[in-house]
């Protein structure tokens, strides 16, 4: 099985603990996404992102003009990924995800790359769990805005804030600190996850003109 | 007009990529060519890359047919904007090493419609079979099986002897085709050269082909129309050789432009 290694940079400081947090919320919540363990490599903890159709020739990446042809054949996996990425705050969902399209049968939708979720780099962490603990979209831009449906957004926004409290911390602690992330900041993401996911559907809500579900 | 060459590699870090196909742009247009993109045809083909994908992906060959639609939307989403192409096929790598995009270069046209480059193109760089100065039988053959794309197959094979037991405990029958592809549905292909032939060598030619389409129908090995007989056109005094072979045999004429599609669409 082959691996994409991430570790922390200047551009994404938290990038690991990001990267692993979102994979087991992704876990705890059903979304499709690409596993990922964390690798403990010369001091500092790496993220293996384990690659998706592996073993055998990687997907490409989707394109703009795929973008539709996806929502129509994957509904359910665009919301799930949709309302996901609005609880961990994703900006960055762009082209970070492999589907196949045009083989019968072949049935993959896979999200990766959540370096730019959660603590995201452009904000301090403790400004980043504020901003979760907020109404905002922080989401403002995604891949299948205007191709998903409103019934689906909420009943995945509804699951999503049924799914208990310890479940959403326990994706967020690790009970040691990885690289710079220590264990009070884990448990404060925990806390501002879980009552993000409350307010979903008050912030989907308010931001029908940046999402625009179809009815 | 400009091109790069697309290549697949099974082992990236050690090996060099094998042709598969050719991007051409030329600013305003872009087109992309691959083995398995018959004309005409919505998906490619993707039998053609079980020998360039090699045991190893055997079971991704499906991956083949999405990277395709991938290069072919990169041709569309660019509209041919030559800055777009080539900084998306440089930011390849960090998709894929399986998938590399060479260079390329420039590719004089002589001015008509751009998918003819391409299909220059792509017969120089991909699908030129080895050929000689003048093209006689021999190398139009080649060219038609390259073209037709069953060369790539990896249960294609030359010159083979087929040996049959009969159940009831005769003594088996012996065969031989000049071209055979194995696999679920067989095809077996005997190639005539009607011009230029001498009369004798062309008899027994003719009456090898009958005897083995026979014989092959008769023991079930092969169906009617996976029986091939590839030549080229006859004179009209050698005509009625054709009429005795089209009773056990599909005749293909490679010298017609349809030929490779025929034989495509008998193989798939
Ligand atoms: N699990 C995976 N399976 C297959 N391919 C992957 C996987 N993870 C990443 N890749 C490939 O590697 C490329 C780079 O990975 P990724 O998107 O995670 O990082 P990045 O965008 O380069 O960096 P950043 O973390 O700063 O956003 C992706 O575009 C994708 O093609
Ligand atoms: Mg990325």
């Amino acid at each position: 099985m082959n691996a994409v290694l991430k570790a922390d940079n200047v551009e994404s400081p938290q990038c690991v603990y990001n990267e692993k947090v979102a994979t087991n919320l992704a876990q705890t919540l059903h979304i499709p996404n690409a596993a990922g363990v964390l690798a403990d490599t010369s001091g500092s903890t790496s993220f293996a992102s384990l690659e998706i159709a592996s073993p055998g020739i990687s997907l490409p990446n989707i394109r703009k003009s795929w973008i539709s042809g996806a929502a129509k054949l994957y509904p359910d996996y665009v919301a799930a990924l949709i309302v996901f990425d609005i609880l961990i705050g994703n900006n960055d969902r762009y082209q970070n995800l492999k589907v196949s399209l045009f083989t019968p049968h072949m049935d993959i939708f896979t999200a990766f790359d959540h370096s730019h979720a959660l603590l995201h780099p452009w904000h301090e962490p403790h400004k980043a769990v504020e901003l979760l603990m907020s109404d905002s979209l922080i989401a403002k831009k995604h891949t299948f805005y205007g191709h998903v449906s409103h019934e689906r957004l909420l009943h995945w926004g509804r699951r999503i804030k049924e799914t208990r409290n310890y479940l959403i911390k326990e994706c967020c602690e690790f009970g040691r600190p990885i690289n710079t992330v220590d264990v009070a900041m884990q448990k404060k993401l925990g806390v501002a996850l879980a009552y993000r996911k409350k307010r979903l559907l008050h912030i989907i809500a308010d931001h029908e003109d940046v999402i625009r579900w179809t009815t | 007009m400009e091109y790069r060459l697309i290549q697949f590699s099974r082992n990236p870090l050690r090996e060099e990529g094998k042709n598969i196909g050719v991007i051409a742009f030329d600013g305003s247009w872009a087109g992309f060519k691959a083995i398995g993109m018959l004309d005409g045809v919505e998906r490619a083909e993707l039998y053609g890359y079980s020998s360039i994908a090699g045991p190893d992906y055997r079971e991704s060959l499906w991956v083949f047919g999405e990277w395709i639609e991938w290069f072919k939307s990169l041709c569309m989403e660019s509209e041919g904007n030559r800055e777009r192409i080539n900084a998306e096929l440089s930011e390849l790598e960090n998709q894929t090493l399986h998938f590399i995009s060479t260079k390329g270069g420039y590719y004089e046209t002589t001015g008509e419609h751009p998918e003819t480059a391409l299909a220059e193109l792509f017969e120089e760089l991909v699908g030129k079979p080895p050929s000689g100065p003048k093209e006689g039988f021999k190398e139009l053959l080649e060219k038609i099986l390259h073209r037709a794309e069953i060369i790539f197959y990896p249960e294609f094979d030359r010159d083979v002897e087929v040996t049959i037991d009969p159940e009831n405990g005769a003594s088996p029958i012996v065969f031989t085709l000049d071209y055979y592809l194995g696999g679920e549905k067989r095809v077996g292909f005997k190639k005539i050269r009607f011009q230029n032939a001498r009369v004798a060598a062309l008899d027994a030619k003719v009456n090898d082909a009958i005897y083995t389409f026979s014989e092959a129908q008769k023991t079930g090995f092969l169906d009617k129309e996976r029986c091939v007989v590839l030549c080229d056109t006859p004179s009209a005094k050698r005509a009625n050789y054709i009429d005795r072979l089209q009773s056990v045999a599909t005749v293909i004429d490679i010298s017609k432009h349809r030929a490779y599609w025929d034989i495509s669409t008998i193989c798939s």
